[in-house]
């Protein structure tokens, strides 16, 4: 078990394999295996509860895969198609489970994407800078500012010449 | 938002393009929002995955320096293309009509000439054997 300080002093006991879904952790348990506890001082306890959430999901479902696999190659092909079933439906439920995830409000989703970077957890910052380009899909240049409170700092002058040099923004 | 870092930004537009949730017009759109976002929507490595995506032309974003520009004038190349296109062949659709039609008057005529002949041949009394003197 390892222990993660969040900034504001909460403690999280967490499997090592968890912990080790951020890159960084990984590389300071490989510098040095005695470490046990790990304080990370840009991230709070409200969002590192959400990451490790994501974490231990995952290692659960990575875990279960590789015993469905065992399962296959001690059982022999004539029975196989039970493990793979397994694993497909496994798959499609992680992804619904992400989805179900990743479904927060905005300051959330902008403090994940900070955390996710800050650790270096690929996949969720994966997940979570996919939900950021999803919500600016197909919005107008004032529905952007309107969602993340972006302040338009062109004079009317500059900002006439910036929409000529983009018309495709009025296609 | 606008805060997060700008590798994380370009990480955000760069993910979303390659997912095909962004295309060229969100990122125009981005441009305009304030100075910032127009200076990381020009980066060309965004581009060149578009260009790849959209025209599968492959660019060295180190190489080009600008590669919004040249998206820009292969996509304009691209909508005339489809618009001449397009003209030549409402151009044919028209032209096959036009023969159309006019094949249709030239066999009524046809029709009403053989009728008048079939009307014409009793009355000339044509023997079935013209005999040699």
């Amino acid at each position: 078990m390892i222990t993660l300080t969040s900034s504001d002093g909460v403690q999280f006991d967490v499997r090592e394999a968890v912990a080790k879904e951020s890159q960084i952790i990984r590389d300071m348990i490989q510098d040095d295996c005695v470490i046990t506890n790990i304080p990370l001082a840009n991230v709070n306890h409200k969002i590192l509860s959400i990451v490790l959430e994501y974490c231990q999901m995952h290692v659960d479902k990575t875990e279960m895969e590789v015993n469905a696999s065992k399962h296959q190659t001690t059982t022999g092909e004539g029975s196989s198609s039970v493990p793979v079933a397994l694993k497909v439906s496994s798959n499609k439920n992680l992804n619904d489970w992400d989805k179900e995830f990743i479904n927060v409000d905005l300051d959330t989703l902008y403090d994940l994407i900070l955390a996710a970077n800050y650790l270096n957890i690929s996949g969720l910052l994966n997940l979570t800078t996919q939900a950021a380009a999803d919500i600016i899909k197909g919005k107008t240049t004032e529905e952007i500012r309107a969602t993340f409170n972006i302040k338009n700092d062109f004079t009317p002058e500059e900002e006439a010449a910036i929409r000529k040099e983009n018309p495709w923004a009025f296609e | 938002m606008e805060s997060l870092p700008d590798d994380v930004w370009h990480q955000i537009l760069q993910i979303g393009i390659q997912k095909k949730q962004l295309n060229h017009i969100d990122l125009c759109s981005l441009a305009i929002v304030n100075s910032h976002f127009d200076q990381l929507t020009q980066d060309s490595a965004l581009w060149a995955i578009l260009l790849s995506r959209d025209f599968s032309s492959s660019f060295n974003s180190s190489q080009a320096p600008n590669l919004k520009a040249v998206y820009q004038v292969k996509h304009w190349l691209k909508f005339k293309l489809k618009r001449e296109f397009q003209r030549e062949k409402l151009k044919r659709e028209f032209e096959h009509a036009r023969l159309k039609r006019e094949l249709q008057r030239q066999q009524e005529m046809i029709h009403a000439l053989s009728s008048r002949v079939n009307l014409a041949e009793p009355q000339l009394n044509i023997p079935d054997v013209i005999t040699d003197e």
